[in-house]
């Protein structure tokens, strides 16, 4: 079986865009948000209060406080990760716990995704995008400025079929003679100064690691890249060029640091 | 608030107590000092200063972290997906967000004047719209604009049909593209409405 690529192992995405300053107006809004989706295919509201609307429709879930618009992915495994995932039966897959943040509900059940992680990535980025553009239409006026707008790659790494330099490093240079590592989750930030006509950029990283020491058998680790677009002065969207535009630039900007980064490359793990 | 493209959730679990010991520095630090609204800019002295409040309060705060806190993996059940949920909703919201609201027509605009109460909030503001070379001044409600105002600000009004309601919306424009004698005929409107001339 051929070493699977990091983008194969894309396992959840998230969309952030954060106000400059808390809205409480935006719930007068909620009802016209729920009339407009609620005849969509798979729609479930989650939480309908004066400072929260949570609803799921197709595959996303939409979040909207005073705050913050936060659009979610399923979590989603391709094919290729599933088949060389840890499982404990046919119907169990082992993720890495602890990755995840609250909205992917892990300890409910997932759905497998037949599309490809490049089409999972693709049609989240067109519907978060349309529904972006549909909020931005109904909130009147459109939608407040934004402080930062983020998105957000969950990774899990089958440890079984690849071997991870980044976490041997980190395995090894934190080692003390006769104890173990149990740290399970380092972050490390970044912080990219404007260059000019841009905005200043932040990247969270977040390891997590397997708690290999219980087990001897290779287990599933864990990465997220939490990638920050900062304008020196809150922007609205079209600011920003518009929906597509500002999805398009955290999209291509997230890539391009991880490319860079050289943090997901993995060799073969000898049989 | 902290720095985090999730949103609020892992401030409601840093305000529980749930943080890891290399955990989120400005997150512990806005849950430490217990401003949830106050974003300091990285880089700056109130970012330096969240910083070293946050070592400060790691290094207490490390000793009572559990050293076997976080469950290694995750066993979750998985079901074959039917593909048929996610196909086509792109393409339905696109429709209903361009059903949603007819823009009729566009209008370069400048705020005037914004009026204040006695405690110096803004309650209304004045907007000059040039309709066509022809000039003519509105007066909304400051809960009209979703954004803050300011003096000789430019903006674009949009009229709008939602369902059957055709009302104003008011937005920012980008930097308009004039050359120097649209700008010095933009400007002159201006200043003869806000000294009561003709132009």
């Amino acid at each position: 079986m051929p070493t699977i690529q990091s983008s194969e192992c894309v396992t959840a995405l998230l969309i952030g865009l954060h106000y400059a300053r808390r809205r409480f107006r935006i719930g007068n809004f909620f009802n016209d948000i729920l009339d407009a989706v609620a005849e969509l295919p798979n729609f479930q509201p989650f939480s309908i209060a004066p400072h929260e609307l949570f609803f799921k429709v197709g595959k996303i879930k939409v979040t909207l406080t005073q705050n913050a618009f936060v659009v979610n992915s399923a979590l989603t495994i391709g094919k290729e990760l599933l088949a060389r995932l840890p499982r404990k039966d046919e119907k169990y897959i082992a993720l890495p716990a602890g990755l995840y943040d609250d909205k992917f509900e892990v300890h409910k059940q997932i759905e497998l995704s037949n599309e490809s992680p490049k089409a999972f990535r693709r049609s989240f980025i067109n519907e978060s995008v349309e529904i972006i553009r549909l909020v931005d239409k109904i909130v009147q006026g459109g939608l407040y400025p934004f402080r930062f707008i983020g998105m957000v790659e969950y990774y899990a790494v089958p440890l079984a079929a690849v071997r991870w330099e980044i976490l041997e490093r980190f395995t090894k240079e934190a080692d003390i003679f006769g104890g173990v590592n149990t740290e399970k989750i380092a972050t490390n930030r970044y912080y990219f100064p404007a260059d000019e006509g841009e905005h200043e950029k932040c990247l969270i990283f977040k390891l997590v690691k397997p708690d290999d020491h219980k087990q001897d058998e290779p287990q599933v680790g864990g990465a997220s890249f939490d990638f920050q677009l900062i304008p020196e002065k809150p922007k609205v969207i079209a600011g920003f060029g518009g929906p597509k535009e500002m999805v398009m630039s955290l999209a291509m900007g997230i890539s391009k640091i991880i490319d860079q980064s050289n943090v997901m490359n993995f060799k073969p793990r000898k049989q | 608030m902290m720095f985090s493209s999730v949103g609020e959730d892992l401030v409601s679990q840093e305000q529980a107590g749930d943080r890891t010991a290399t955990g989120d520095a400005m997150s512990f630090a806005s849950a430490a000092t217990g401003h949830l609204d106050v974003e300091p800019r990285q880089g700056s002295a109130a970012w330096r200063k969240a910083v070293s409040t946050v070592m400060a309060a790691t290094s207490l705060g490390a000793a009572t972290t559990p050293a076997l806190a976080v469950e290694p993996t995750h066993f979750i059940h998985v079901e074959e997906d039917t593909g048929e949920a996610g196909l086509s909703l792109a393409r339905a919201l696109s429709e209903i967000a361009d059903r949603y609201e007819t823009v009729l027509f566009s209008y370069p605009a400048r705020v005037l004047e914004i009026e204040r109460n006695l405690s110096g909030d803004p309650v209304s503001v004045t907007v000059l719209v040039s309709v066509d070379g022809n000039d003519t001044v509105v007066r909304r409600s400051i809960r009209q604009f979703n954004f803050d105002i300011k003096p000789d600000m430019r903006l674009i009004v949009d009229g709008v049909q939602r369902g059957g309601i055709k009302q104003l919306a008011f937005r920012v424009a980008q930097p308009l593209q004039l050359d120097q004698e649209q700008e010095d005929l933009l400007e002159s409107i201006v200043s003869a409405f806000k000294t009561g001339t003709d132009v």
